[in-house]
């Protein structure tokens, strides 16, 4: 069975290759010509930028030394009537250095000693010199070659390397039937972003959150390091979001989820794997009149958590784990996109997993337990329209030496649909989600309909009421009121 | 076997990233601007970001910013490099460092020479175009910088654009000098979320170019 997998995987992957490789060879020779010519004009620019940055330096001394000498002449001068009055001897050096003034403008500068002006003006320029960039720092803002563009002090000093930040923050107020209401959600996710050119680029996002206590929850998201290796393949090593599925790589940020709520099942723990540790591998390439893209990953397993009262797998982990338990899952995802605003996306994975206690999360010394996650998803956008939807599904597969013997499976599935109402700022969403699960309490429906004011394209009021059906008498069951305002920076 | 079988998959994986790094030197290409890199760039970046998210006005990022952006945006939406430059080169028009200037300028004053050539073989000069020469210009200027928001059929591929066959939309209810002062400096609507690009992002359109779009999208989205 394993050498089987293993063997699908393969073939995958070089399925894979064999429609990468025929679009990529035919850009051969014209790509090398292309890449000389590239180089030569690159070589040119070059040129021309330290002649530019060299012609601003010669502009601005010159500049500061005419204003300089004008001064100089003016005091010069009358200290010369001055003297005239007093010694006609000391006039004849006033005189010279008017002329040499005089020469100067006139770009016939003479030979005699270096004056005064000479070296205060060849010195390193003011902040005064950098115009109007009043925000810049004085040491960055003076280079001579950088003088006139904004630097934010995020823009590393080498410029093949540049830092930036971004990413959300979320509040919300709630209101639950049956319960207290309460302003249950502080939330910001910075987002760090530093790329070396277009071949390296770092992501790392944390996750601040305050608990129901008052204390600061924090977590890493995601920190991974990306090689771009060629216009279809990039690398990524370190902790991901699950390439499984859509909603949770791409659109759980809440300045970009359309609802103040994740869709039921997507969640942590529940049926969508959240990240991975390992290394992937995406991308994108066109076939014919489609595009494709896909993402390939190798990471460690998840785990399943065992409640041992009951001999039953409570849920599984997929939060990521650098334990080592010798469990690796393998999976990925194919998106299509016949037309450009239409994508369809499959995924799978397959892996063993190792079992941990849930009270204490202690290991069971149990692992290589089967396990195997498969999704599916769309998304449409028709002018004002946005369609969604997935489908996801995660299981442990049965073994009978186990303490946890059965077989166990969680799935869950969304369809959702936004009008953006023209011309205005407004746009209502309705959804509909399921959530199923071993055991009937957590099982639920939902329906969920809400609206945005979008203030600007990332800062957006969410306002939403979930109708909820579960198990009666559980939180599952309870009708919830939403009230979220999302910053994406 | 418990032991081979992670092995094996790094195994697997080592290959797949070996055979990748090989075939790099046949599929890797310098960053260029060529005479049609913008226009993908827009239409990769209405179709690509659109599917996820709200378009982020391009104006809203330092040229820098966009560069880093760009990268992160190529691994969520699986873009080739390609896209990735073009949208980049797309984006960075709004706020050009001065070696992007130079290239982009070279670029627009190729298609400014071509269409000058263009109007030449056909006995007019740029500066007086003849209506059916400033329509055909109009066309071609429209399906290069306007095509990938406003759409094919002037109906607005994207949320919050005008419909402009509508006797409502700004090309019908506003005089010809304000449509191209807003083409000409950009323009925010009330209620929309995103802003019109100075330009359309195409920053040496002139005042006869736009006056030729303006020309097409009434001839083309008369109702």
């Amino acid at each position: 069975m394993e050498v089987k997998r293993l063997g699908c995987g393969s073939l995958l992957c070089t399925a894979l290759l064999i429609l990468i490789f025929p679009l990529i060879v035919n850009a051969t020779e014209d790509n090398e010509t292309l890449k000389r010519e590239v180089a030569e004009l690159k070589e040119e620019l070059k040129l021309l930028k330290e002649a530019i940055a060299d012609l601003k330096v010669e502009s601005q001394n010159r500049s500061n030394l005419i204003a300089y000498q004008s001064d100089n002449q003016n005091e010069e001068a009358s200290q010369a009537e001055e003297n005239n009055k007093k010694d006609p001897l000391e006039t004849k050096d006033i005189k010279n250095v008017q002329n040499k003034a005089e020469d100067k403008k006139d770009g016939t500068e003479s030979k005699d000693e270096p004056s005064k002006n000479d070296k205060e003006t060849s010195s390193t320029p003011t902040s005064k010199d950098c115009g109007n960039n009043e925000t810049t720092s004085t040491e960055l803002c003076c280079e001579p070659n950088l003088c006139g563009e904004i630097i934010t002090p995020l823009v590393w000093r080498w410029q093949d390397i540049l830092v930036e930040i971004h990413g959300a923050a979320a509040t919300e107020f709630s209101k639950t039937n049956g319960q207290d209401s309460s302003f249950d959600l502080v939330d910001f996710n910075p987002l760090l972003l530093a790329n070396y050119k277009d071949w390296f680029l770092l992501r790392a996002a944390v996750d601040f959150s305050i608990t129901e206590n008052g204390d600061t929850d924090t977590s890493l998201d995601f920190a991974n390091i990306n090689w771009f290796i060629n216009d279809f393949v990039s690398l990524s090593a370190g902790k991901f979001d699950s390439g499984i599925g859509q909603f949770v790589q791409n659109i759980s940020p809440r300045w970009i989820n359309k609802l103040p709520s994740v869709p039921i099942g997507f969640d942590s723990d529940e049926a969508a794997p959240q990240s991975e540790i390992g290394i992937q591998m995406r991308g994108g390439f066109p076939v014919c009149d489609m595009k494709v893209n896909y993402s390939l990953s190798l990471s460690n397993g998840p785990r399943a958590l065992i409640d041992t009262t009951n001999s039953v797998i409570d849920h599984i982990a997929t939060g990521g784990f650098t334990a080592a338990t010798g469990n690796y899952v393998t999976g990925g995802r194919l998106g299509f996109l016949p037309i450009p605003l239409l994508e369809i996306g499959f995924s799978l994975a397959s892996g063993k997993l190792a079992l941990y206690d849930l009270a204490d999360n202690s290991t069971l010394l149990q692992k290589g337990r089967d396990y195997n996650a498969i999704g599916a998803d769309i998304a449409y956008q028709l002018a004002e329209f946005n369609f969604r939807g997935e489908i996801i599904r995660q299981k442990v597969k049965a073994q009978i030496e186990s303490i946890a013997p059965p077989a166990s499976k969680w799935q869950a599935w969304y369809l959702q649909l936004a009008y953006r109402i023209p011309t205005t700022k407004l746009e209502p969403v309705l959804r509909y989600g399921r959530y199923r699960t071993p055991f009937d309490m957590n099982n639920q429906r939902q329906w969920v309909a809400g609206l945005n004011y979008w203030f600007t394209p990332s800062i957006v009021a969410k306002f939403a009421y979930e109708l909820n059906d579960g198990q009666d008498g559980t939180v599952n069951d309870a009708n919830v009121l939403l009230f979220q305002l999302a910053f994406g920076f | 076997m418990q032991c081979s079988r992670p092995l094996k998959l790094v195994s697997t994986f080592i290959q797949i990233v070996l055979l990748t790094g090989i075939i790099q030197n046949y599929a890797y290409c310098e960053a260029t601007i060529d005479s049609n890199s913008l226009t993908r760039g827009a239409k990769a970046w209405a179709n690509n970001c659109g599917r996820c998210h709200n378009l982020r006005s391009p104006s809203e990022f330092s040229s820098e910013q966009w560069q880093t952006i760009v990268l992160h945006m190529r691994l969520h939406a699986g873009l080739t490099g390609q896209e990735e430059r073009d949208i980049y080169n797309f984006l960075s028009t709004q706020s050009p460092k001065p070696n992007e200037m130079v290239a982009v300028s070279t670029v627009q004053t190729a298609e400014n020479t071509q269409l000058s050539d263009n109007n030449q073989t056909n006995g007019t000069k740029t500066e007086t175009p003849s209506p059916e020469i400033n329509l055909e210009v109009g066309k071609k200027i429209f399906h290069q910088t306007c095509v990938a928001c406003h759409g094919e059929n002037g109906k607005g591929a994207i949320p919050g654009v005008p419909d402009m066959t509508s006797s409502n939309s700004p090309l019908w209810t506003l005089s010809d000098d304000e449509l191209a002062k807003r083409i000409e400096e950009g323009h925010q609507s009330p209620n929309s979320t995103m802003a019109m690009p100075a330009k359309g992002g195409n920053p040496s359109l002139t005042r006869e170019q736009i006056k030729a779009v303006l020309g097409y999208m009434k001839h083309s989205f008369g109702h």
